[in-house]
């Protein structure tokens, strides 16, 4: 939304307030509503700026909003970089959560919008903003992540002791078992390791949320690391039907990765596009450091960066689909139907890691054509951060091979 | 039982009974000698007793937890310092707490149960058997 331009009262209809009406609406509204002048100084300030910040409105008039002398200054400076490009620059409304300290030094979630209001000339005069404390609801959402991370640790016990002892019985530990058996007990391991991978994709989706999961990048070469993840996979391709292909331009690539990280992001798309691809088909995985600005998908990509793509002639994901496929438990209906065991979780952890990492993640496709995704990793290295917790590997691939031994692939056209 | 007086002896520390039931059976299935504990007291006491040559150990368990049994175990004797340990996680507990474990208490090898096939577990355990100490 484009900045408002300063209303003309003659034309609105409306009978003129005294401003003292409007002060008196402004100050029982539950937000708290600041109006600045273009560089951010506050002109006025409404009564329930002193519930959110502690500071009453007489003390924040002519001061800098957000500024670190009142409750602003936790976020990064990138944050506010792109606030005030987004109001002042693009004369757009900025809306985002973000995290502000009281008076007293407490700290508290807020979401904001912050809306220019433009002069005559059409130059940014005025900024409104609107601020909700949502301290509460941010709580809550963190005890459901908190909630999902200990009861996804409770739930694995069971099914892995189902699986150990299907296993046993496979094995005929207890005695030969006939192919119907061994099919039946096949399927309930299977099952099993099903519910297993539900819970470790839950778990990485808890500690995503919860911002705990720790990224270590160390130097390793991203080509022959992509290299033996395609041969893991091939064997899948092979029993699929899939011409799996790779293609890496000769030289080695090294710098910062967090191998683990980087290779649950990679094989959750590699795992998707051999999922989606029926028999006959073809995947091809290429990567090139770049040295020029490059278009990768419609995308113009900066030199110093590594893009790797995952091209295949699968399904496609529908036009309506395209801008929900990295949000969690998302699946798109053309898949859904054909394969019901998906999580819609491999994308949104994807994504996830990606850009927690500082790189990015985006596709082009065509519904029954195909689909490629590109990966970008910044050459600087993935960004590091700290955490208690690592990601849970999501067995996605091997979890495939076990599927095609059951026989319980689709029939693909 | 002729062959298994010369067999390799595992003592398992596990507090969920279905879990080192099986992973036990499967053991001695394998031609293993096992040893059972229910928690890090137990494992400890019939570790420095019994002086296994491989302790699979859950980390989180009633008493005394794994990482602890493991601390204990690497301070208590020489013995105990090189003993072989796989640790087997559902990753509940804080994964840099364990890894700082291991670095400190080599050698000690640390495994997702929930993501390993019994065979896989066994797998692991003639390997470590096999490697130099």
């Amino acid at each position: 939304m484009i900045g408002t331009s300063i209303p003309n009262s003659a034309e609105s209809g409306l009978r003129p307030l005294a401003i003292e009406e409007y002060k008196l609406a402004l100050d029982s509204a539950s937000d708290h509503i600041t109006i600045t002048d273009a560089h951010g100084i506050i002109l006025y300030a409404n009564r329930a700026i002193e519930r959110t910040t502690g500071f009453s409105p007489e003390e924040v008039v002519g001061k800098k909003a957000g500024s670190r002398e009142l409750w602003g200054g936790l976020m990064d400076r990138a944050f506010y970089d792109r606030l005030w490009t987004t109001v002042i620059r693009d004369r757009q409304s900025f809306v985002s959560e973000l995290r502000n300290r009281r008076k007293d030094g407490t700290v508290y979630d807020a979401s904001a919008t912050i809306s220019p209001i433009l002069g005559s000339s059409g130059e940014v005069e005025y900024l409104i903003g609107i601020e909700r404390d949502i301290t509460h609801e941010k709580e809550l959402e963190r005890a459901k992540s908190a909630f999902v991370s200990l009861a996804s640790h409770q739930l694995r016990t069971p099914p892995t002791a189902v699986s150990w002892i299907a296993e046993r019985l496979l094995r005929e530990r207890f005695g030969p078992i006939s192919e119907e058996q061994r099919s039946a007990i096949t399927s309930m391991r299977d099952t099993n390791r099903r519910m297993i991978s539900i819970l470790d994709a839950l778990l990485n989706v808890s500690r995503i949320e919860l911002g705990t999961f720790s990224i270590t990048p160390q130097e390793h070469d991203g080509c022959s690391m992509l290299s033996s993840a395609v041969e893991e996979a091939r064997p899948i391709a092979l029993g699929r039907g899939v011409d799996l292909r790779f293609h890496c331009p000769g030289e080695s690539v090294v710098f910062p990765i967090d191998e683990p990280l980087f290779l649950m992001a990679f094989g959750n798309v590699l795992s998707n596009a051999l999922r989606y691809t029926p028999r006959e088909g073809t995947v091809d995985v290429t990567c090139q450091r770049v040295s020029e600005r490059t278009t990768f998908g419609g995308r113009a990509i900066a030199p110093g960066r590594w893009v790797v793509s995952v091209a295949d002639t699968g399904f496609g994901i529908p036009s309506q689909a395209q801008s929900h496929v990295f949000s969690k438990f998302y699946r798109a209906d053309n898949v859904r139907m054909q394969f019901a065991d998906g999580t819609g979780l491999g994308l949104y952890v994807a994504r996830s890691i990606v850009e927690h990492s500082g790189g990015e993640i985006w596709f082009t496709s065509r519904e029954g054509h195909g689909t490629t995704f590109f990966i970008a990793l910044p050459l600087s290295g993935m960004e590091p951060r700290s955490g208690p917790h690592q990601l849970v590997p999501m067995e996605m691939l091997s979890l495939s091979v076990t599927q095609d031994s059951s026989g319980d692939i689709p029939k693909d056209g | 039982m002729e062959q298994q007086t010369n067999s390799e002896v595992i003592l398992i520390v596990e507090d969920e009974d279905v879990l080192r039931k099986t992973m036990g059976d499967e053991l001695r299935d394998e031609g293993f000698r096992v040893l059972i504990a229910r928690n890090g007291s137990e494992g400890l006491e019939l570790a420095e007793r019994e002086r296994p040559d491989l302790i699979l150990l859950d980390i989180l368990m009633p008493v005394m937890d794994g990482l602890t049994m493991m601390q204990k175990l690497r301070e208590g004797s020489e013995w105990g310092k090189k003993v072989p340990i796989i640790l087997l996680t559902n990753m509940s507990a804080s994964e840099d707490e364990i890894m700082h474990a291991i670095t400190r208490d080599e050698p000690a090898y640390f495994l997702v149960k929930s993501n390993y096939y019994l065979a896989d577990v066994v797998a692991k355990i003639r390997e470590r058997l096999s490697a130099p100490r």
